[in-house]
């Protein structure tokens, strides 16, 4: 057992570090902390960033523009990013469009869409779930048809993250009815700006904009489109999920809150919160941080490999987890302003704009239930934790 | 980061765990000689003392396996506390009377006796009293709760000489040394212990002050860190087990196992011991910093974390066994009781809370 991180790794996280201090623009990282959803012009400039400095695709082969960093560095890497509030940058096309082209893409997807996909050119949106697929992903019902050259879309997706500033989607749709359902399915990427799609915008708790339906009405894709072999959508979806084992664990996000909450708790108390309340708050901020520790270690087991029978099981955990504790982290930011959080907030308000800060609102307010509330979407997409609990069960104790 | 066992660790835990599954019924006494025989008595302490210089991880690696076969032998507390306690002496420059050979050897076993009545959590405000007289050393006071004491040949005292801690070796059969034995909750020996002006010679006062402190600190962390080693391991093996009665028990015609709810219930057991384990090894880990607060700070945090995640995975193993679950004859609800008595020894999560809020005194106040 080797129970810390090597010299080499120490440096690494130094070096991602510095590079944040000095590449990550502090209006953007401001804009990020606060905890609206950010747009695609907000986060372009640290994409840019990133790609200057060859670290925008660290997932990725080497060979397609990867970094080449162990799992240990890229989820160093993932944690200082978070903790600096830097925004999460084009995550469809990055973590899913660019490894599923790198591994089962022809060698012409693969040039018409890596280099503009690196470059932040090229925005991608989800297209996998459906009205009436939701957890059960092997439902989808999106129908194609073959005609010549080309593939005709017909079908609805819903909770289409980002659908709105996407310039494509990868969808997932049916190609075939024969054999089990989960056997007839395949990638398209589809053009957001082809004719025959539409976007309805889907407002949601938080109060923000960025979940979408979309309605797919005889829209015509090139047949080259389709990535890798027709049916083979399942197997694509598997390798995503199995290589992104503990994306959802948001170590660095509950980082963020972390560091964050004693700064916050100090100004709330010299606004006048009375310091009984104050002690309870930080006892259960001490508390959440040992959980967030534990949670770290569990993560850093996953990465490490340690016993790959429990991975599967481990990685389920560690979701379920992350979305628990982002909400509870979120929470306690919303206890701590107490009032403060009634008044419904947008990101144009501050206390000296046109729309300004209802009174009794302090600089701290704008962003915590808009964030808290969209945390629960954590405990939902990438498989409920429901089904995580199931996952973990069946492959733990089912026989 | 590497938390693949290595193979001496592998054999030392394959060995605990039958060889402990065997010798339930074993006295203690027997135990003590199979510990010794096994080469566990010499894990805590350096080759130079007839030790096998064995890792804080290949001590954690034991007494998950002490745990999971809710062993009753007072190893952590006669074993390796003491030597513990030693071992912080001696790197402060301390010489001892080769009390880490005795027990590398397994000649005799050492309580360590530190809680009183009153300041039973406080630390530090000792009532006990070493005195000197023209005829010698006197010691005066009472220990509570010393585990395995009474089964003991010798006993590490904490007291206060003019001001400073001091650590004071007694042997039980010494003049003026009282001991009531009783068991805890779950089944282990315990002793008060009183000394009335028990004579100590010169020799068995060990040592006095600053270096007495910072070896009760230090081994106390580490005593703390493998009773949360211990819980993983009972917490382990009470899942282990509720999983194997949910696949056997038959209602309303099928098993619960094939109930959601229980499913889940299980998952979440999981969950619970999965990060119970991660703590212990961020703790392990923490063990790596020079500085002593820092790694009594993580023990603080790692007991607060286990002793929850034990409470919730042996509480829900005995809900999920029915009624079977609340009687004696079943083995589930004694790793309950195991972790009732771990959660309050050497300080509970509200007092260990306590201690890692201190860090934070600069914001609330």
């Amino acid at each position: 057992m080797e129970l810390e991180f090597t010299a080499q790794e120490q440096a690494f996280e130094e070096e991602v570090q510095r590079f944040l201090a000095d590449a990550l623009p502090p209006s953007l990282a401001a804009k990020e902390a606060q905890g609206f959803h950010l747009h695609r012009e907000d986060v372009a400039p640290w994409h840019q960033a990133l790609w200057r400095q060859g670290w925008i695709a660290p997932g990725w082969p080497q060979r397609f523009g990867g970094t080449g960093w162990s799992p240990m560095e890229r989820f160093l890497f993932e944690r200082a990013c978070g903790v600096a509030n830097a925004p999460e940058v084009s995550l469809i096309a990055l973590s899913m469009v660019g490894p599923v082209l790198c591994e089962f893409g022809s060698d012409a997807l693969r040039e018409r869409f890596l280099e503009p996909i690196r470059r932040g050119d090229l925005w991608f949106c989800q297209g996998f779930s459906e009205p009436e697929a939701g957890s059960d992903l092997a439902a989808v019902r999106c129908r194609t048809r073959f005609e010549g050259d080309s593939i005709v879309l017909n079908g609805h997706k819903i909770w289409t993250t980002d659908a709105h500033m996407a310039d494509y989607m990868i969808c997932l749709a049916r190609t075939s009815d024969a054999g089990r359902p989960r056997e007839g399915l395949s990638m398209i990427l589809l053009p957001m700006d082809a004719p025959g799609v539409w976007v309805r915008p889907i407002a949601t708790l938080d109060g923000d904009h960025h979940i979408n339906e979309v309605f797919l009405e005889d829209v015509v894709v090139p047949r080259e489109n389709l990535v890798g072999e027709v049916n083979s959508g399942w197997a694509q979806a598997r390798y995503l999920l199995g290589r992104e084992r503990t994306h959802n664990a948001y170590v660095g996000m509950l980082r963020r809150y972390l560091a964050r909450f004693p700064g916050l708790l100090q100004r709330q108390l010299a606004a006048g919160l009375d310091g009984r309340v104050a002690e309870g708050l930080l006892r259960d901020h001490v508390q959440l941080s040992l959980d967030v520790e534990a949670h770290e270690w569990s993560v850093l087991r996953l990465l490490a490999d340690e016993e790959s029978s429990q991975l599967r099981a481990g990685a389920s955990a560690v979701k379920v987890r992350g979305s628990e504790l982002l909400l509870k982290a979120s929470e306690l930011e919303v206890m701590a302003l107490g009032s403060q959080v009634i008044p419904a907030m947008t990101p144009a308000m501050t206390p000296t704009t046109a729309q300004p800060l209802p009174a009794g609102a302090g600089a701290d307010a704008p962003g915590r239930v808009t964030q808290s509330l969209y945390w629960r979407a954590a405990a939902i997409f990438g498989g409920t934790n429901e089904i995580q609990r199931g996952i973990i069960y069946s492959t733990l104790f089912h026989r | 980061m590497d938390f693949r066992i290595s193979d001496e660790q592998r054999l030392l835990r394959d060995t605990a765990r039958r060889v402990l599954a065997e010798a339930t019924g074993t006295s203690t006494d027997a135990s003590w000689v199979q510990f010794r025989e096994l080469g566990w008595t010499a894990l805590p302490i350096d080759e130079a003392h007839d030790g096998l210089g064995g890792s804080l991880v290949d001590l954690a690696f034991l007494l998950e396996e002490l745990g999971r076969a809710r062993c009753q032998v007072p190893y952590l507390e006669c074993c390796v506390m003491p030597a513990m306690l030693l071992k912080g002496l001696a790197s402060r420059g301390v010489a001892e009377p080769d009390l880490l050979g005795v027990l590398a050897r397994g000649e005799q076993h050492l309580g360590v006796a530190v809680e009183e009545r009153s300041a039973a959590e406080s630390g530090g405000d000792f009532s006990t009293r070493l005195t000197a007289t023209p005829s010698g050393f006197r010691l005066a006071g009472e220990k509570l709760l010393v585990v395995g004491g009474a089964g003991c040949e010798a006993l590490l005292v904490v007291a206060v000489a003019d001001g400073e801690t001091c650590l004071v070796c007694v042997p039980l059969d010494a003049v003026g040394v009282r001991i009531r034995g009783y068991s805890a909750v779950d089944g282990r020996e315990l002793a008060d212990i009183e000394f009335v002006d028990v004579p100590v010679p010169e020799a068995a006062v060990l040592a006095r002050g600053a270096a007495v402190d910072e070896a009760l600190v230090e081994a106390g962390a580490i005593a703390l860190t493998l009773q949360c080693a211990d819980l993983v391991g009972a917490m382990e093996a009470s899942m282990e087990m509720t999983a194997e009665y949910l696949q056997q028990r038959q209602q309303f015609g099928q098993k619960l196992a094939s109930f959601q709810a229980l499913q889940h219930g299980m998952a979440d057991l999981f969950i619970a011991c999965n990060e119970a384990r991660s703590m212990l090894y961020r703790t392990l880990s923490a063990f790596g910093q020079a500085d002593v607060s820092l790694r009594r700070r993580a023990a603080s945090g790692c007991k607060v974390k286990v002793a929850a995640c034990a409470r919730q995975v042996t509480g829900m193993a005995v809900q999920y066994h029915g009624a079977l679950g609340m009687t004696t004859e079943y083995a589930v609800g004694h790793y309950l009781r195991r972790s009732i008595v771990a959660e309050q020894l050497f300080g509970n999560a509200h007092h260990h809370l306590a201690v890692c809020l201190a860090d934070h005194a600069g914001v609330a106040k």
